[in-house]
């Protein structure tokens, strides 16, 4: 079953940045604020250790736009994937963060084919803030910049709920449950990440998550388990460019994935082309101002083990590039 | 409500100090200076001290080996100084009095005795400084902004971090930021208090500032700050 996958995104956001301190700046005038736009970086799509402060609202809207290789000029094969993401979140408490995401996919094959489009199946995810500093601690409710640069971990859990219709039919009346709506059932996922503020402007960070879906019978009598998903990623955020005066802040950041995906299981038996393994590089550019933040990336698989690779266009580790896209603000 | 600098949250304005204060410990006793020494700027053609008038120091204090806090004699002469020895802490406050600014200057005088007056405030500051941990020193010494360290600061290695409370009003004072090594490194908890790596060895300066309403009609605000100081091994 040659598909990308409806993306579980359990991506918890990077608004990271500086705070604002005012400073007046000699004989005691009441001058303009200047602004420290200091603290960690954040990744460009991994999770981070970042949790929302208590009683505020994050919204986020995302696209991926993954632009796959074609390799048979007589064949409709799979042109793009544009998986839109909206997204809400809260800080419930300075530790516990929680989040919705509302999915909305396009999948497009050469003229010829089969496409689909529409809203697929909504995540949801808690996340809990801890870090380290003589001995783990939940994150409190208030850090200096010091303390920013203690190691820092979340663990979250989460999953999607069965909204997305798992039986969409395309156009030939057929389902194809990689461009279907929704898994059916519900899936579950868990991750751990960790951040370290290494320098003043370079921020390590870490994400180590799974996904496991449940099997589905679909209208036409099928039933199907997608493989779970196992992901490993790093990155560098490095600060380049931060304006106090205009509470701007501009990061670089490389990020490496790697993500395993298992073999489907359709009616009990392992399915063909579907599987591997793949590294992919993301290099970005995050922007902050104010309380909004921008990221901006190219992803490309740059090592791939697929299990038959030779049948696998259209799915993970097969793209041409992914083109990343994020925003979110903070109120 | 969590104040990590990580998000673009504004946080209560933190009035940087005019000019240093900074206690010398010398031959004759302890001396007041003001200028740049520590904070590795100066816009006065290089001084490193400030000259101010007498009038400049309005309290001072001394928390003696038994722990018990006993006011210092203010001078008529300038610099302040003491000769007392046996303080393990001591806090001076001063007040450069109303500052106004208008298109042309900054004047030292309330915003009523100028025309065409765009700010104004009213400028206290203070420093503590701390030569010894006694009883007592775990606590505010004055019931003004203050800066007072949880632990023995002079038993701090450079790379640890100190944890220090902010107080107002002998209370502790949230959303206050705080300064160390000339810059600015978080806002203080709602228990008053902030967690700061010390970088390195030597003088330790860390700095707290706010500023509220005036409603006395000589100035806008009061811009009232707050210094503690304390020396480390290098």
């Amino acid at each position: 079953m040659n598909r990308v996958r409806f993306a579980v995104i359990l991506c918890v956001l990077g608004v990271l940045g500086g705070g604002t301190f005012s400073v007046h700046a000699h004989h005691g005038v009441a001058g303009i604020g200047a602004a420290a736009l200091e603290g960690p970086g954040a990744p460009i799509e991994s999770a981070s250790s970042a949790v929302l402060p208590e009683g505020k609202t994050l919204l986020y809207a995302k696209l991926d736009d993954a632009r796959f290789k074609t390799y048979d000029p007589s064949a409709a094969e799979a042109d793009y994937s544009q998986f839109w993401m909206l997204g809400i979140g809260h800080g419930f408490t300075p530790w516990f963060s929680a989040y919705l995401f509302a999915p909305y996919h396009i999948k497009q094959d050469e003229p010829g084919g089969l496409n689909s489009r529409g809203w697929a199946d909504v995540s949801y995810m808690g996340q809990i803030g801890f870090k380290y500093d003589d001995g783990f601690r939940r994150v409190p409710a208030s850090e200096s910049l010091d303390d920013l640069e203690d190691w820092h971990f979340t663990v979250f859990g989460g999953g999607t709920l069965p909204t997305g219709d798992a039986n969409h039919r395309l156009a030939d009346g057929s389902i194809d449950p990689g461009k279907s709506l929704g898994f059916g059932r519900p899936s579950y996922s868990l991750g751990f990440t960790a951040t370290k503020q290494l320098s003043r402007d370079l921020t390590f960070n870490l994400e180590a998550s799974a996904i496991r879906f449940k099997e589905y019978v679909y209208a036409d009598g099928n039933r199907l388990r997608f493989g779970t998903e196992t992901r490993l990623n790093g990155s560098l955020a490095q600060r380049l460019f931060a304006d106090a005066d205009n509470r701007f802040r501009l990061d670089s950041i490389i990020e490496a994935q790697y993500l395993k995906i298992g073999r489907d299981v359709e009616n009990g038996v392992g399915t063909e082309a579907t599987g591997g393994r793949m590294l992919y590089l993301l290099p970005g550019l995050r922007l902050y101002k104010g309380g909004t933040s921008f990221a901006v990336g190219i992803k490309t698989p740059v090592w791939t083990r697929l299990n038959e690779r030779g049948q696998q266009q259209g799915s993970e580790g097969k793209e041409k590039y992914r083109f990343v896209i994020s925003g979110s603000v903070l109120f | 409500m969590r104040q990590t600098l990580l998000l673009f949250f504004l946080l209560p304005a933190l009035p940087a100090l005019a000019h240093d204060l900074w206690l010398e410990r010398e031959a004759t006793g302890i001396t007041l200076y003001q200028g740049h020494k520590y904070s590795g700027h100066s816009s006065h053609g290089g001084a490193e001290t400030i000259p101010y008038d007498a009038a400049f120091v309005k309290d001072a204090l001394c928390l003696d080996a038994g722990g018990r806090t006993q006011p210092l004699a203010l001078t008529k002469l300038a610099p302040w100084r003491t000769a007392t020895a046996d303080c393990a802490a001591i806090r001076v406050a001063a007040s450069s009095g109303y500052w106004t600014k208008t298109p042309w200057e900054t004047k030292n005088v309330p915003k009523a005795d100028v025309a065409g007056a765009i700010k104004s405030w009213l400028s206290e500051e203070s420093v503590k400084r701390i030569d010894s941990w006694r009883p007592g020193a775990d606590r505010p010494l004055s019931n003004g902004l203050e800066i007072t360290p949880t632990l023995d600061p002079l038993a701090i290695k450079p790379g640890d971090k100190l944890v220090v409370l902010v107080t107002d009003h002998g209370q502790p004072s949230a959303g206050v930021p705080v300064a160390y090594g000339g810059e600015i490194r978080g806002a203080t908890g709602a228990d008053g208090r902030i967690a700061l790596r010390l970088r390195q060895g030597g003088m330790q300066m860390i700095a707290a500032s706010v500023e509220t309403p005036l409603t006395d009609g000589k100035a806008d605000v009061a811009i009232r700050s707050a210094i503690l100081q304390f020396e480390l091994a290098k």
